[in-house]
């Protein structure tokens, strides 16, 4: 989708200045809301299905679309609750919560 | 329990994502304002019970090339309760044509369009036998900023009397009268 702009942002007030409080905390720079990771991403790529249904996703796809500096652990938790394989192919995910 | 409308959640997703056309961005601000209207009176209906009674939200039709939206049907055994709300604020009156108007004589809403929105209805929620149930609409104004001036009228109910108003439905959802039926929910 050209000019579209990837990212988590904050569902109150749609700033995409989100922090990491912790492995499982978000916090929105602007508005100071404190959001659940893993329901922030899940609701992200929930929405994004619905415009663009059928994407796959490589790893790399993944982390461009959540666009915030998330540890190995965290991404890896977020695609196992998530994302299945397509069709046992390596490192190619479809969204499957 | 009510959900946000599909199309606002998308319009959510995609603020700040793409750029929003002037009809877009304004269609986005009065959709977010229904839900704040729709929001609030599902406040209010959490102070009844309404396990007699089934609550449909947010029906927009089509009426004379002009979209209605009928934010709120609450369908009993005895009835069909239509309910638009609105967040009008100021001084109004009705004119002798029947349209609310703002102190400074501007048309507000035209208040005719709640007989079509009673005809559309009332062809699409058809009973089972011979008792059809009333459908009666009212206009909510949700602003307790809201005014009417000189003649009156049965459409309006304000915030200060839809609590009283919804306490009565919850009554009349399962007042039994002697020898009477209700009818089918079904529809």
């Amino acid at each position: 989708m050209e000019g579209y702009k990837k990212g988590v942002k904050c569902s109150d007030c749609h700033s995409f200045d989100m922090d990491i409080l912790s492995s499982r905390l978000f916090m929105c720079s602007d508005c100071g809301v404190v959001v659940g990771v893993e329901n922030q991403i899940r609701d992200y790529f929930l929405h994004y299905t619905k415009i663009i249904p059928d994407e796959v996703y490589t790893r790399r796809d993944i982390q461009d679309h959540i666009n915030i500096g998330l540890t190995e652990y965290t991404l890896q938790k977020v695609i196992k609750s998530n994302f299945r394989k397509l069709d046992n192919r390596e490192r190619i995910y479809y969204f499957s919560p | 329990m009510r959900e946000k409308h599909e199309k606002l959640k998308v319009y959510e997703f995609l603020y700040n994502r793409l750029p929003f056309s002037d009809t877009e961005k304004q269609e986005f601000r009065a959709m977010q304002r229904m839900e704040k209207l729709e929001a609030r009176f599902e406040r209010e209906l959490a102070r009844i019970k309404t396990h007699n009674m089934s609550i449909h939200w947010h029906t927009e039709m089509l009426i004379d090339s002009d979209y209605e939206i009928v934010n709120v049907l609450i369908v009993t055994d005895y009835c069909y309760y239509l309910f638009v709300l609105h967040d009008l604020a100021g001084e109004f009156y009705i004119n002798p044509f029947n349209i609310l108007c703002r102190d400074n004589h501007e048309a507000a809403l035209d208040l005719n369009r709640s007989e079509r929105i009673y005809e559309m209805f009332r062809s699409q929620l058809i009973d089972e036998g011979k008792y059809q149930r009333p459908i009666i609409l009212k206009y909510v104004m949700m602003n307790s900023g809201f005014r009417l001036q000189g003649r009156r009228s049965e459409l309006f109910l304000d915030m200060k009397n839809l609590p009283y108003y919804l306490k009565a439905i919850e009554h009349s959802a399962v007042i039994r009268k002697k020898n009477h039926h209700p009818a089918s929910t079904k529809f």
